[in-house]
């Protein structure tokens, strides 16, 4: 069954009443329902307000209908932001503010998951995400591995499945996992029997960077949903900026991505998001600024033509941000390049940018993450042993 | 097989279609030794004397066997995947008499004695004909042309770079004004080199979402249109295979109209699925060209249909397991074809408004004009390549009964309906199914 379907279900309202609301004619949401159709940007738009973010985009690309438990995040993993309802979101976030709070009066090891382990599977290089799931896993008493690629089996020849299953076998509770290619968690999830974070794959997904991202935004303006968001930068090859996308559509806020064409991927439209070419354009009523890191290799030719270039049409400063709200926010998942992405006065700016609180906020919401993955575990093994 | 001593066959009550002359009616059919000796109604109203084998078709369709211009069957270099042997019986098993196999083997067929060795293999397994393909250019390099009049002589049925085209436009028309001289057949999977490179979808909404470098369509229509260009300055026979975008037919066919001696074919996959069969990294989906756009896929439907392609060959690429249990980006390209040709394509009689015979003559009159051979039809003296398919048996497809050695198909558990009952290669029944038993 189509998630739409299943909310109308819940709802009781008939389609016909979906579809005069949509402002749209029947057979148009039949063929949403078959998945023969995807709905253009104003009407998705449509959809994800008029059921609070209990249906977005990622419903309209498969059929697959997992089970979800309208108040609390209910999964076995985390993969992706995709396919999340706007209340499991909201529980991970709650959670993480609870932690914060906790953790700003005092700094006390909890002792909860004494004697569970957390894997840190890194095959491409990361600071802050590695150290920040360490932290996380280490203030909930967990025993943290960190597996160094570069001197592991992976290297001597052994199938990525084939290390995953070798890491299941240890009985770890959760492996985190990034890689360079795109579906790789997923690949591994079906495989182990313990929980999977993405900690970033590919160009697809990193879902608990979108995570911290909307809890400073929460925390910061009280609120997602009603937001303007202008998301800038190399948008094509970014995993950041798809699990915002996603995430920050289903939870309310209008989107807007700012690129020049060759960094904008095909297809946004159809999430949802609002595409702009012009920073003066697009910034205009915006509350916050996520501006994406540029990698080194696409400064050079083919992407754009210049660093210098770039900086001058799409780097943030104090007169570009001046054409957002006046309250505006900066935010940026680092590591940042000062004068080719943001000014670095700018980035220095605590009054305007949350560059440091969104690593500080990492920690929390990685272990928020982690607990809820423990306890579905867990309630899971207990349901297992219930049947028997 | 007990029955190969027999020298004759008789088949009786076969729903006898051949797309060469245009028949579809009941009748009988006699083989003798390796050709068909009387086709007819009432052939045996006197009956059959005793040495001779009788086959009671039950009103089933008997036509030509299928001819598979484009395979790939990974000896030598790869019998991991597919070898000789299991590439034959998987052929047979999907009615196919005839294949042309590709170049991109290890070692590249680009020289004599490979195709001296595909042929003694090919010998040696005696099932399907095997008509190896031989490559443009040296170790399909793009830069340096092969020997194609000695490799012509040496039995190289077409000239191909599989599935990679040639970048540089001057080897390219070289290529295509060199193999005049011989009236060699050029076959192209057009898709521009540079667009295409690092690309393992296709290219648009779903790839962004996926987090999956694209193939652009336009990097086949481009391609189409450049070596369309080419060979109205060259002259000589130009196919295109593995044809994905309604742009490419349109292109195709206005040349064809203005008198090019161009044609082109497409797979089952590319009118039966879309992009969406990648789903979540499916990589049983990931085949070369990629899977386009439901628009695409109903365009090439339509192309079929309305005769605007002219054959539609298997594509056959086998790939283990191991080389499909990988994240997206590092698993293989290619799906195992041969044993879905028939019930795939049989979609577009049931469902297409496409008559029979017209979709037998894809794959069987189509492909032996394109390659110039005595088979594909049935003719008095032909080769006696035949098969025999009960059409309304509805099944389902399932990987394990497959034969090919590699079952990467995306067709598991699929309903269908079409089932090959007997395959027979020069007069000799090489295949039968045990349902008519």
């Amino acid at each position: 069954m189509h998630a739409l379907d299943k909310w109308i279900k819940e709802k009781s309202i008939s389609r016909t009443q979906l579809a005069k609301t949509l402002d749209i004619s029947l057979p148009t949401l039949s063929r949403y329902l078959s998945g023969d159709r995807i709905p253009k940007q104003s009407i998705m738009q449509k959809i994800i307000t008029t059921t609070d973010g209990n249906v977005n985009p990622s419903n309209f690309y498969t059929t697959k209908i997992k089970n979800i438990a309208y108040d609390k995040y209910n999964q076995d993993h985390l993969l992706g932001i995709e396919g999340l309802v706007s209340s499991e979101i909201t529980s991970l976030l709650d959670r993480a503010d609870d932690i914060i709070k906790d953790n700003r009066i005092e700094t006390i090891i909890n002792h909860k998951y004494k004697g569970r382990t957390l894997v840190n599977l890194f095959f491409e290089d990361s600071t802050r995400t590695k150290t920040s799931f360490e932290l996380a896993a280490k203030r909930l008493g967990m025993d943290v591995i960190n597996m160094q690629i570069e001197t592991s089996s992976i290297r001597k020849g052994e199938s990525l499945l084939d290390t995953a299953m070798t890491l299941n076998a240890m009985k770890p509770d959760i492996l985190v996992i990034r890689h360079s290619l795109s579906g790789t968690p997923h690949l591994l999830a079906n495989k182990v029997n313990c929980a999977v974070i993405n900690a970033g794959d590919g160009q697809h997904e990193h879902p608990t960077q979108a995570l911290l991202d909307a809890l400073a935004i929460r925390r910061r303006k009280k609120k997602i949903s009603g937001l303007e968001i202008a998301i800038c930068g190399d948008i094509a090859h970014s995993r950041v900026a798809r699990s915002n996308i996603k995430l920050l559509i289903t939870m309310g806020a209008k989107v807007k991505v700012i690129a020049p064409t060759t960094l904008m991927p095909q297809g946004l439209e159809e999430y949802g998001a609002k595409t702009y070419t012009n920073m003066k354009e697009g910034l205009k009523n915006t509350d916050i600024v996520m501006i994406l890191r540029l990698q080194h290799e696409r400064m050079q030719g083919a992407h754009i033509p210049s660093a210098k270039e770039y900086f001058k049409f799409y780097g943030l400063d104090r007169t570009k941000l001046s054409f957002a709200k006046e309250n505006a926010l900066v935010m940026h998942p680092g590591p940042i390049n000062r004068g080719v992405e943001i000014d670095s006065e700018l980035a220095d700016d605590i009054n305007r940018t949350l560059i440091l609180e969104q690593v500080e906020l990492g920690v929390a919401i990685r272990m928020s993450v982690i607990e809820h993955l423990i306890n579905n575990l867990d309630n899971k093994k207990f349901d297992i042993i219930n049947e028997k | 097989m007990k029955n190969e001593f027999k020298n004759n066959i008789a088949f009786i009550n076969a729903r006898l279609i051949d797309p060469h002359s245009g028949l579809d009616e009941l009748g009988d059919l006699l083989t003798e030794g390796k050709q068909i000796k009387a086709i007819g109604k009432n052939l045996f109203y006197d009956g059959t004397s005793d040495n001779i084998l009788k086959i009671d078709c039950k009103g089933h369709v008997l036509c030509p066997g299928f001819i598979d211009i484009n395979t790939h069957l990974r000896e030598p270099g790869e019998e991991h995947k597919e070898n000789i042997n299991t590439a034959s019986a998987s052929a047979l098993a999907g009615g196919i008499t005839s294949l042309v196999c590709m170049p991109d083997t290890q070692p590249v067929i680009d020289q004599i004695p490979i195709i001296e060795f595909i042929k003694k293999r090919a010998r040696e397994t005696n099932g399907v004909k095997i008509f190896p393909a031989a490559s443009i250019t040296k170790n399909i390099e793009g830069k340096q042309l092969t020997e194609m009049g000695l490799l012509m002589e040496a039995g190289a049925i077409l000239f191909t770079d599989a599935n990679k085209t040639i970048k540089n436009t001057k080897v390219m028309k070289q290529a295509l004004t060199y193999a005049k001289n011989f009236n060699l057949l050029i076959m192209v999977s057009p898709q521009d080199y540079d667009l295409s490179l690092n690309g393992v979808m296709n290219g648009g909404a779903l790839a962004s979402k996926l987090g999956l470098p694209g193939i652009s369509k336009v990097a086949e229509i481009i391609q189409v249109e450049r070596d369309l260009r080419l060979l109205e300055n060259s002259g000589g026979r130009l196919h295109f295979s593995n044809i994905t975008t309604h742009e490419s037919i349109i292109a195709i066919q206005k040349a064809k109209v203005s008198g090019l001696k161009v044609t082109s074919s497409t797979a089952p996959h590319y009118f039966t699925l879309n992009e969406r069969a990648v789903d979540e990294w499916k990589t049983f989906a990931k085949v070369f060209p990629p899977l386009r756009q439901e628009n695409d896929r109903e365009a090439i439907y339509n192309a079929l249909v309305d005769n605007k392609i002219d054959i539609i060959s298997s594509h056959h690429s086998p790939q283990d397991q191991d080389s499909k249990r990988l994240p997206f980006e590092q698993a293989e390209f290619g799906i195992s074809g041969m044993e879905t040709l028939l019930p795939i394509s049989l979609d577009l009689h049931f469902n297409g408004n496409m008559e029979l015979i017209d979709l037998i003559d894809k794959v069987t009159n189509q492909p032996a004009k394109l390659l110039n051979l005595d088979t594909g039809k049935l003719k008095i003296n032909s080769p006696a390549d035949l098969t025999i398919i009960d059409i309304n048996n509805s099944n389902k497809i399932n990987l394990e009964d497959m034969k090919s050695k590699s079952k990467n198909s995306l067709f598991d558990q699929y309903n269908y309906k079409g089932k090959i009952l007997y395959t027979i290669v020069d007069g000799r029944i090489v295949f039968e199914s045990s349902k008519l038993k």
